[in-house]
């Protein structure tokens, strides 16, 4: 079983924070002024804590991740095994694994990337009563999916074994892209366009943490 | 709570004829929609991977062919979901996005055709009834790590309440974990069962098939 915390942000965006956040793609000043109205916006807030199933987990990865990765979950759980230090413990292999100097050794980042969108997939279901429309295939964003007439686009991120601040930053840096993107929808579609950012930090084989930043545009 | 769940070809088609609906009522046909893009290319790649499972195992079936037989068909098809629509643009874009996973969808086929020969896949059968549906064991013999109901039609009438009767029902929506005997079921909303199945023993294994029978069963009654 495994504890999902999920915190949440709205951030609505004028159209010209909107303008702005186009801008940023080929200007840094622009971004600079983005991460300032951005600094401005509702900060995450807790909005729930789960007790989420494994099979739940395995099978919103399968439908949702396009990372060709064998039993994500595994390979997390042996990631905190050898991060906690027990390897140097009877029972588990006698060996040094970073064998290079210098060498640091990090977990795996299409486990990472599964279980983030695993988790992106199902808060959008359980959070927005959404349906998956599309999954792109290598393309941005992740996924689309659809409530009533609303399409929301769907952008996922996330880590193993770091801090939050670390994966807030990353968060940052992504949301001008998906509200530039989304923007840009909203103006060539016929129906309404939101989006959701989902980051999630895995803190331990058993406790993660999604960051839900939800893009509205005014 | 009785519903219609639909099977994601499905959907997917009734998506599009909403959004052509609006294209037309808001006269808009002469901008290529993202959205309706994306739909599209999501058709077809449903179609391209249930093109290359039904194909017989013998018939030659490039990445190229399964492409171009997908887009004829998803054209066929949004022919009947919405008959004025000019859909030759995002046609187009979707055999472009599609090229590459063409390609591997074609020699996964040829993979699949050799392991199934082989009798290395696990078991999979249709069982009849007024719903009828597919039961299908995870991966390789000897290493089955999941067991997947699935309606046969496009779409089928679920009663989620009478789940009740079997196990207890967790979370507001989809998809919902039904718990029976210390195992975990998935409810989705494309009316799909799912159990993870790994390291069970063979006893275990043959409870948790029982089960999810009986779950589909009553489920799709």
């Amino acid at each position: 079983m495994i504890t999902l915390e999920v915190k949440f942000r709205n951030i609505q965006l004028t159209k010209a924070e909107q303008n702005l956040a186009t801008g940023a793609y080929t200007r840094n000043v622009l971004r600079e002024r983005f991460q300032t109205v951005l600094a401005a916006k509702p900060q995450f807030t807790t909005l729930n804590q789960f007790a989420l199933d494994e099979s739940v987990l395995r099978r919103m990865i399968s439908k949702y991740s396009e990372q060709l990765i064998y039993q994500p979950l595994n390979e997390i759980r042996f990631w905190f095994e050898y991060s906690s230090g027990v390897f140097l413990e009877p029972g588990y292999p006698p060996l040094f694994y970073a064998k290079n100097r210098g060498k640091i050794l990090s977990p795996n980042k299409s486990a990472a990337a599964a279980v983030g969108e695993g988790i992106a997939g199902l808060l959008m279901q359980r959070l927005y009563q959404c349906r998956k429309l599309a999954r792109p295939n290598h393309d941005y964003p992740d996924i689309v999916m659809e409530a009533g007439s609303k399409t929301y686009l769907v952008e996922s991120k996330a880590s193993i074994d770091t801090n939050e601040s670390h994966l807030r930053g990353a968060l940052d840096e992504e949301i001008f892209r998906l509200a530039a993107f989304t923007s840009t929808c909203a103006q060539l579609d016929t129906r309404p366009v939101g989006a959701l950012l989902v980051g999630t930090l895995v803190v331990s084989e058993s406790r993660y943490r999604s960051l839900v930043s939800e893009i509205t545009l005014l | 709570m009785k519903r219609r769940l639909y099977g994601d070809k499905a959907y997917v088609a009734s998506r599009i004829r909403e959004i052509t609906n609006q294209i037309d009522e808001e006269h808009k046909s002469g901008v290529h929609d993202s959205i309706l893009d994306m739909a599209v290319a999501e058709l077809t790649k449903i179609e391209m991977r249930e093109l290359a499972q039904k194909t017989p195992e013998n018939q030659r079936y490039s990445g190229e062919t399964i492409l171009s037989q997908a887009v004829s068909n998803v054209r066929e098809r949004l022919l009947t979901v919405k008959p004025k629509f000019d859909f030759s643009e995002y046609l187009k874009s979707a055999e472009r996005k599609l090229r590459v996973p063409a390609a591997e969808l074609s020699e996964l086929r040829t993979k699949l055709g050799t392991t199934k020969q082989l009798s290395r896949t696990g078991d999979e059968m249709v069982i009849q009834g007024a719903q009828p549906y597919q039961v299908k064991e995870l991966g390789l013999k000897g290493a089955i790590e999941g067991l997947l109901v699935y309606p046969e039609r496009d779409a089928v009438d679920v009663d989620l309440d009478k789940l009740k009767e079997i196990g207890s029902v967790e979370g507001d929506w989809f998809p919902y974990q039904l718990k029976v005997d210390d195992l975990t079921f998935v409810i989705d909303d494309d009316g799909s069962i799912y159990t993870s199945t790994e390291h069970f023993s063979q006893r275990m294994f043959e409870h948790a098939k029982e089960l999810i029978n009986k779950i589909a069963k009553t489920l799709y009654a």
